[in-house]
């Protein structure tokens, strides 16, 4: 059933019917997320306030995860099956995801500054998190980087790929190694460590953040179809201009 | 009225906790309505690369 969408003209058609749909579901998520989270959760009894920052911090770095995670996966599909919408798809996820790493850093810096006394350290999560986002950049400059669309994508998806190596060094980085970043308490073994007055929020966030994505990367994905329109059309015509005496 | 200064100053930590809010405002929408100016852009390119062919 998946190939059925594979085909461009058809996926596009399926955009247009659901993505009014993705965009008011992300509305009424960020909005309910946005409502319990600043309004009706309690302060943390040893952070105080700072912890509402957790609200979009947490859904950001989880993003940044979700989406190069997605991204090196349709790489890996547009490498080996040469599927063209899967490199479109790739392409569209890149920018997202390295707004999301760039959100994670600037929310966790604000954070870090009133709880841990500083703006920034070179411990394990913070790094592996920076390089993140510089992979992210090298993606798309890689991309973009050659007159021809198609060497630039293949280049950039085994670029993608390699870097999925750091993925699971950011998840695991603040069991790895002993850092100021505090371990996971959401997503472990024996259930959250977190009460239901704050997980609510946090996951309305996280849900509303990856719907979010989803939206932005249809809109992204018809944009790079249009855009391989224009770049055939114009060599077309190109073409018969020249054959034209 | 002291209610929401107090809302406002989030126990003392209103500059970490608003910047943090409105860089994410700032990102998520700025994404979202650039994409949609360069699919509206690319658009209207495809039409004028569409429609004059006739004409010319």
């Amino acid at each position: 059933m998946f190939h059925r969408f594979a085909n461009p003209t058809r996926f596009l058609r399926f955009a247009a019917v659901i993505q009014p749909w993705i965009a008011g579901i992300t509305l009424l998520l960020i909005g309910a997320g946005l409502y319990l989270g600043l309004f009706d959760s309690p302060a943390d009894y040893q952070q105080g306030e700072t912890v509402r920052i957790m609200y979009v911090h947490v859904p950001s770095a989880w993003m940044a995860l979700f989406c190069y995670s997605a991204m090196a996966g349709a790489c890996g599909v547009a490498l080996i099956w040469k599927h063209p919408l899967a490199d479109l798809s790739a392409k569209a996820t890149a920018p997202i995801g390295a707004g999301f790493t760039f959100l994670a850093l600037v929310t966790g810096s604000l954070w870090g500054k009133p709880m841990w006394g500083t703006w920034w350290v070179w411990d394990a999560r913070l790094t592996s998190m920076l390089v993140l986002f510089f992979l992210y950049l090298g993606y798309m400059a890689l991309n973009n980087a050659f007159d021809d669309p198609a060497r630039g994508a293949k280049s950039s998806s085994i670029l993608a790929l390699v870097g999925f190596v750091n993925v699971p060094i950011i998840k695991f980085s603040v069991d790895w190694w002993n850092t100021l970043h505090q371990p996971a308490s959401v997503v472990k073994m024996g259930g959250p460590a977190i009460h239901a007055s704050m997980l609510t929020p946090l996951l309305l966030m996280g849900v509303g953040f990856t719907t979010y994505y989803l939206w932005v990367m249809l809109i992204r994905i018809r944009y790079e179809v249009t855009a391989n329109k224009i770049r055939n059309l114009q060599r077309r015509q190109a073409a018969s201009g020249e054959s034209q005496p | 009225m002291t209610s929401l200064s107090e809302f406002l100053d989030m126990g003392g930590y209103a500059h970490f906790i608003w910047p943090s809010y409105a860089v994410v405002a700032v990102v998520m929408v700025g994404l979202y309505v650039i994409s949609r100016r360069e699919l509206g852009a690319a658009q209207r390119d495809l039409d004028a690369l569409d429609a004059p062919e006739e004409e010319r």
